[in-house]
């Protein structure tokens, strides 16, 4: 891909699918819990804004709250790195932080996939029909 | 006067905040996301929106740190107002709740209006340029 195939890809909304974590140790966990409910979109003018929570009631203790934030992006494709240079978030350690994602497209999803100090993230997007 | 569709389409699009102020029916006014407050909204042409404030600079008391939620919205020109039909919320007493806005348009800023009983919300918006 070139870095405009690549950026195009993309534009526009994205509904959350899922996201899961794997620890250091294999254990694979639901952070967010088993019905995750998010939004991501990027728009042609560089901008990005996400918003992931726990769906469903009632809610476990153990999953991460709300998470929104906002802010710039920009593509490496030759390193398959997408990254959200965040100016606003719900949790004020991210702002102002570069958020790198490793992404893969498959079909109409979007892989983005994390190193965190907890585990490996991998969330899941899938492309909203935009034509209604 | 705009029809819905028009309305609707005038909309459309990529917003940051300007400012968001609050009045009361005594003649009082407010910052209730701060002096320095950053934040957008989007409406999509499939009828999505999305939206999140953050107080910036210094934390003044009383102020919301943070305010965020997506969903669907609806316009009603001739009564001037979007409503947000949320999805999900950061403060979760919102979610699935219809959000009522007064709007008015001018040249590239969009000013949206909430009653909170007796006081009233303006939120100034201006429209992204093209980078």
């Amino acid at each position: 891909m070139t870095k405009d195939e690549a950026f195009n890809s993309f534009i526009g909304g994205w509904q959350l699918v899922s996201c899961i974590e794997t620890r250091p140790d294999g254990q694979v966990t639901e952070p967010i819990g088993p019905s995750p409910v998010g939004q991501i979109m990027y728009s042609e003018d560089g901008h990005m804004t996400a918003h992931l929570l726990p769906g469903g009631e009632p809610r476990d203790p153990s999953w991460r709250d709300y998470i929104g934030y906002f802010g710039r992006f920009s593509v490496d494709p030759a390193k398959g790195v997408v990254t959200h240079h965040v100016v606003g978030a719900s949790e004020p350690n991210m702002i102002g932080t570069d958020q790198p994602r490793e992404f893969n497209f498959e079909g109409n999803r979007l892989i983005l996939q994390a190193e965190r100090t907890e585990g490996r993230a991998r969330i899941t997007w899938e492309k909203r029909d935009e034509r209604a | 006067m705009m029809t819905d569709e028009e309305a609707y389409l005038a909309l459309l699009g990529h917003w940051r905040l300007v400012s968001c102020t609050a009045h009361g029916q005594d003649g009082t006014t407010g910052l209730p996301v701060g002096s320095e407050a950053v934040g957008e909204i989007i409406y999509t042409r499939d009828g999505q929106m999305t939206s999140q404030l953050m107080s910036g600079g210094a934390d003044d008391p009383g102020t919301l740190p943070y305010h965020g939620y997506f969903g669907s919205f609806t316009v009603d020109a001739a009564r001037g107002v979007v409503t947000h039909h949320v999805t999900a919320a950061w403060d979760r007493t919102m979610v699935g709740t219809d959000q009522e806005r007064r709007f008015t348009l001018d040249g590239d800023r969009l000013t949206l209006q909430a009653d909170r009983g007796d006081w009233t919300a303006h939120v100034v918006w201006q429209r992204f340029g093209r980078d």
